[in-house]
């Protein structure tokens, strides 16, 4: 039997644990361990709706659309201030050819698809 | 009367199964309560569970718990709107609430292992709360002093995490 402790958990175990932290008690867990650490930091923003606002510009999005789209708003939680912000993603790069739908038939699993890292969003596709 | 027919088919519960344990324990359950694990009611559905059902990753005292509560919740979700079931609503509640407080932490831990290798997805839900409320407002020295975890950064690393979360480090 795997010694029974939380850093033992297998990583989608421990992100099910994760995704169910308030912000801060998040932020706090990545100073923990390298494990948590490395587990905490790859869940995907929480809130991320499939149809942007951002006034000026209003994308709707489709089962048909391209993902990722070329512009993207999200609510993201900012950790300088605290707070959820409104933030706007760029696309870097041409379209990966991935319609909204395509990844719906992959929702299966528990894996992350995104990450929000150092004010960049990175999203896993697949083809 | 619909929900008596129903009542039948679930204490009737077709087949038996028989579940066996790391530790060669035998546990006797009906389909329905055994299907709440979803690797189980795919093994049903491909018919393999004619010899018993190995789970070499579980122990006997884990796989009692686990068992227990599929008993408990058996009715779930057979009787979906079904207002008669409605008073053990409350008690199904409170037994959940029993049985994931009372659990040292080893034990907790197993019995998350358990509830996502069988797959079955209120239970792992119910444990993964759990671990979360534990950690819930507590400083990473508390979280690794609540679950033993030993600190494995070097101290330049921890300094630039806790520069990275002071908001989330200072009380």
């Amino acid at each position: 039997m795997a010694a029974a402790a939380l850093a033992a958990l297998p990583e989608d175990v421990l992100a099910e644990v994760f995704v169910r932290l308030d912000p801060r008690s998040l932020a706090a867990s990545r100073g923990v361990s390298k494990a948590c650490s490395a587990c905490s930091c790859c869940l995907p923003p929480p809130g991320s709706g499939t149809s942007s606002s951002s006034g000026e510009e209003r994308v709707l999005l489709d089962e048909f659309s391209e993902w990722p789209p070329s512009l993207q708003t999200l609510d993201v939680y900012s950790s300088s201030t605290g707070r959820w912000e409104e933030r706007t993603f760029h696309r870097q790069g041409e379209a990966a050819r991935t319609t909204i739908a395509d990844m719906r038939m992959d929702f299966s699993g528990h894996k992350c698809k995104a990450v929000y890292w150092q004010g960049a969003l990175y999203v896993f596709l697949v083809r | 009367m619909a929900a008596a027919a129903a009542e039948a088919t679930i204490d009737g519960g077709g087949k038996m199964i028989i579940l066996i344990s790391a530790d060669g324990k035998r546990f006797e359950v009906t389909e329905a309560v055994a299907s709440q694990s979803q690797l189980i009611s795919n093994m049903i559905e491909d018919d393999c569970t004619e010899n018993g059902v190995r789970l070499p990753n579980v122990d006997g005292d884990i796989l009692t718990m686990v068992v227990d509560y599929c008993n408990m919740h058996a009715g779930d979700a057979a009787a979906d709107g079904d207002t008669t079931k409605a008073s053990s609503t409350e008690e199904l509640k409170k037994f959940d609430a029993e049985l994931v407080q009372a659990l040292e932490n080893p034990v907790l831990f197993k019995l998350i292992l358990a509830a996502n290798f069988l797959n079955i997805k209120s239970l792992l839900d119910m444990t993964c709360q759990r671990v979360a409320d534990m950690m819930s407002g507590k400083t990473p020295e508390q979280m690794r002093e609540t679950f033993s975890i030993e600190n494995d950064f070097t101290p330049e690393e921890e300094a630039a995490i806790r520069q990275e979360n002071a908001w989330a480090f200072d009380d």
